[in-house]
């Protein structure tokens, strides 16, 4: 069934190639960015963005999302954010202390 | 036995449900121990940013691109399964596995320096220093130990599935174990993802 | 209704005898292996607490010392959470009935299934090996709390430790029974079609999933400072103990709602069985699960008031403790809605149902007190805590399980229990219950801490009546469980639908055969019609 989904759309070995470069090239942006802005804050938050892209291209792409079942992408989305608003509520009480 | 007669028919979809349900439990699991990062790090900020000097970031970003490049040959391993090509699927996946044991070499090294520099949990020297050092330490270390460990996990699974491809359990219509293998292998990959960047980028 | 079919009870496969039940991946067996062990587990932590009553019928020393006593209220924690209420209802209940109710032949992943089971008696034996080991007992709380569980010399990685397998098998279960309520639902099931106590094993399963990895951790952050001396929670190194209380309570709050959601599905089949009339509200019960199970993520906070969180952070889980206690109140309505104007047999499950109301809700509303800070800094650490959580845990899930077994026993052993012993038993335990934790209310509000085998004169008098509700209530829980355990063996045979229940499990035979039904059926109607 979705197996076959998974197939057509995968059935390259093309898209591992171009999410490999996709994730490289991003880390070797991360890396550069230490080396150049020092507003740190700023630089601490691009680099994270730039994780979280890379979080997001092997989810949908490597780890098959784009191409499955559509319910296990809404999970995925349900227990990411509950696990950011968990370390958000947490951060309540430090932030403020 | 009973239980042959009740599945007549393997159910896939079934299969990628629960092992994605798996999956979140390792991310929560995980979850816990960024918890712990981040309250440490708004606590000694500074701390944090002195003690990550110690990070050697080539070796740390060999070893991301090390891992992203195994989680190709795991992708690529997949392809080759369902187009019958069992042979360079075999080839692909030892290579993972190969790529996997060379992380772990790192790794390896990178904590011997560490230790020979007393910048362990426990150690004297580590004691003497702030107490951000002693935090991000014992984050470092528990956190890329935890993470090895779930990369040996995956290992052990690579080759459980190089088994199964070899006695032909795995096949073009049977691609469970492989896609399950191979969802595992990725989730390792996405939690150096961020540990790569919180321990050796942003500071 | 054939008699000439093999029950699962009968059933012989590949194992013979003994290992025929160890081995098995059948969904009732393995229930029924839960249940066993769970009840042994719930004996020996009844056990515990008696002999702790029996220490607090007087102040001072009566049969131990302090060091006794804390080892004792450890064990007695560990023991009924989390061997007996975590598992409880979803690992008996869920595992032997969620197949049947959704027309399926067993759960998605049978050996996974067993697998659990197993899981479940390694931790349970793990943990007991603390019991024996060189150090002694310990003597931390099943709380565990930062710095003392770090330093002190009982035999704490061995407690932890066994906690930590046993989350494995919570993990394993919730993940069985999402993949299976998603998977195998008979064809005509949807959704919303699905009667409440698979909703409600759906529900709880997501807090399996998504919170028990989070004790995980922390558990094994305690063996890592202990061994490792990693300072996380220790302020000498710059680690923080109030973060292993967050990290504790964010598992070990959802936890609860793993106790009482699946309590409440219960209660929601059974209400409409004996009112004979469709439940009010289905799809408001539905939402108010998720409801629950969603905003119980946020409030562990409330078990930290006295500890020193921020101003911030006290407002926001007071008011969010406040919030979650909606959508249970909107269940009560509908429970009492659906008895209202109902034609009411009233039946041994029906009897504890009702008492479950009644427990719950003292449960529930104690817990406003706790929940407002400006109440809570009197009443934190006091018998009022104490009473609050026997109110909403033991009434909560304990009730439920007793309604459960009473109303599914026929369908399990395909015999009848004796219905007039099992409601003195109900009616004997409910007066020992009550006169057991009611006075902890008045005894916290004026003043008596709890984990302390000691405490003032003034608080003799209502400790005697504590003490004695005690022994009074396991002098009930003694006529149940004779009676259930006689009847499973020679009770009068049972028909399929004793009760005129309207959901799946009624239409297969008493007992079931291995594979549930015959044919899978085809649904056409909603689960509670009975007009």
């Amino acid at each position: 069934m979705a197996m076959e989904a998974t197939k057509s759309k995968t059935s390259g070995y093309r898209m591992y190639l171009i999410t490999f470069i996709e994730l490289s090239l991003l880390t070797l942006l991360g890396v550069w960015l230490t080396t150049v802005n020092f507003i740190s804050g700023l630089t601490a938050t691009l680099i994270l963005t730039i994780a979280a892209i890379q979080a997001l291209i092997v989810l949908f792409y490597n780890m098959h999302l784009k191409f499955t079942e559509k319910i296990l992408a809404i999970f995925a989305g349900l227990a990411i954010s509950l696990m950011l608003l968990l370390i958000i509520v947490t951060m309540l009480d430090y932030i403020y202390r | 036995m009973e239980q042959i007669q009740i599945l007549q028919h393997r159910d896939d979809t079934a299969s990628r449900i629960g092992m994605w349900l798996f999956i979140f439990t390792e991310i929560f699991l995980f979850a816990g121990l960024f918890l712990v990062f981040i309250v440490y790090r708004f606590k000694y900020l500074d701390g944090f940013h002195l003690a990550a000097k110690e990070l050697n970031v080539t070796i740390g970003t060999i070893n991301s691109i090390i891992l992203l490049f195994s989680g190709m040959t795991m992708g690529f391993s997949f392809v080759a399964v369902q187009k019958g090509n069992n042979k360079f699927a075999l080839a692909l996946l030892i290579l993972t596995v190969l790529l996997g044991i060379i992380f772990l070499v790192n790794k390896y090294f990178e904590w011997r320096i560490k230790f020979q520099h007393g910048l362990y949990p426990g150690s004297s020297e580590l004691i003497a220093l702030s107490k951000g050092d002693v935090m991000f330490f014992g984050l470092y270390f528990f956190m890329t130990g935890l993470h090895a460990l779930h990369l040996i996990a995956g290992l052990v699974f690579i080759i459980v599935v190089i088994g199964a491809i070899i006695r032909k359990r795995i096949t073009p219509e049977k691609l469970a174990l492989h896609e399950n293998c191979s969802l595992y292998w990725h989730l390792v990959d996405l939690v150096w993802i961020f540990l790569f960047p919180l321990f050796y980028l942003i500071n | 209704m054939n008699n000439n079919y093999i029950s699962y009870l009968e059933y012989q496969g590949k194992h013979k005898g003994i290992l025929g039940w160890i081995l098995s991946t059948d969904h009732k067996r393995i229930a029924l292996l839960y249940l066993y062990t769970i009840m042994s587990f719930f004996l020996v932590g009844a056990i515990l607490g008696l002999l702790m009553k029996i220490e607090l019928i007087a102040p001072g020393p009566t049969i131990m010392g302090p060091q006794t006593y804390n080892a004792l209220f450890t064990l007695h924690g560990i023991t009924m959470i989390f061997l007996v209420v975590i598992p409880g209802i979803p690992a008996v209940f869920g595992n032997f009935f969620l197949p049947i109710m959704i027309g399926a032949k067993d759960v998605a992943f049978p050996r996974l299934n067993l697998l659990s089971w197993w899981l479940y008696v390694a931790g349970a034996l793990i943990a007991l090996t603390s019991q024996f080991l060189g150090d002694g007992p310990p003597d931390t709380g099943w709380t565990f709390y930062a710095p003392y569980s770090l330093k002190v010399p009982t035999n704490v990685i061995s407690a932890v430790f066994g906690a930590f397998v046993l989350g494995f098998s919570s993990i394993l279960t919730g993940i069985n029974f999402i993949t299976t309520i998603h998977r195998m639902r008979a064809p005509g099931m949807k959704w919303m079609k699905m009667p409440l106590f698979p909703w409600s094993l759906y529900a709880t399963g997501w807090i399996q999933i998504l919170a028990t990895p989070i004790i995980g951790i922390t558990l094994l952050l305690i063996i890592a400072e202990r061994v490792f001396k990693i300072g996380f929670f220790d302020p000498s190194l710059g680690g923080d103990p109030l973060l292993y209380q967050h990290l504790f309570w964010i598992y070990s709050h959802p936890a609860v709602y793993i106790m009482i959601l699946p309590a409440m599905g219960v209660i929601s089949e059974i209400i409409p069985t004996f009112a004979r009339k469709t439940i009010f509200g289905y799809t408001a019960i539905v939402i108010s699960s998720f409801a629950i199970a969603f905003v119980g993520y946020l409030v562990w906070g409330h078990h930290m008031f006295a500890a020193g969180m921020s101003a911030q952070a006290l407002f926001f889980f007071s008011l969010l403790t406040f919030i979650v206690a909606i959508p249970s109140a909107i269940k009560v309505f509908n429970w009492v809605a659906t008895l209202y104007k109902a034609s009411i047999d009233m039946q041994t499950p029906l009897y504890w149902a009702i008492s479950f109301i009644f427990v719950f809700m003292i449960g529930g509303l104690s817990g406003l007190f706790l929940g407002s800070i400006a109440t809570d800094v009197y009443l934190t650490d006091t018998a009022f805590v104490v009473g609050h959580f026997h109110f909403i845990v033991f009434g909560g899930m304990g009730f439920a399980f007793m309604a459960a077994i009473h109303y599914w026993f026929p369908k399990i052993y395909g015999r009848m229990y004796d219905k007039s012993w099992a409601n003195t038993g109900w009616f004997i335990f409910f007066l020992g219950y009550l006169s057991l934790y009611l006075p902890m209310f008045y005894l916290g509000m004026s003043g008596m801490p709890r984990r302390t085998y000691d405490y003032l004169p003034k608080y003799h008098g209502a400790n005697i009546i504590s003490s004695l509700g005690a022994i009074v209530m396991l002098f009930g829980l003694t006529i149940i469980i004779i009676n259930l355990v006689r009847s499973a063996r020679f009770g009068a045979k049972a028909e399929t639908s004793p009760w005129g229940g309207s959901t799946l499990e009624w239409k297969v035979p008493s007992p079931p055969p291995l594979e549930n039904f015959e044919e899978i059926p085809e649904i056409t109607k909603g689960p509670y019609e009975y007009e």
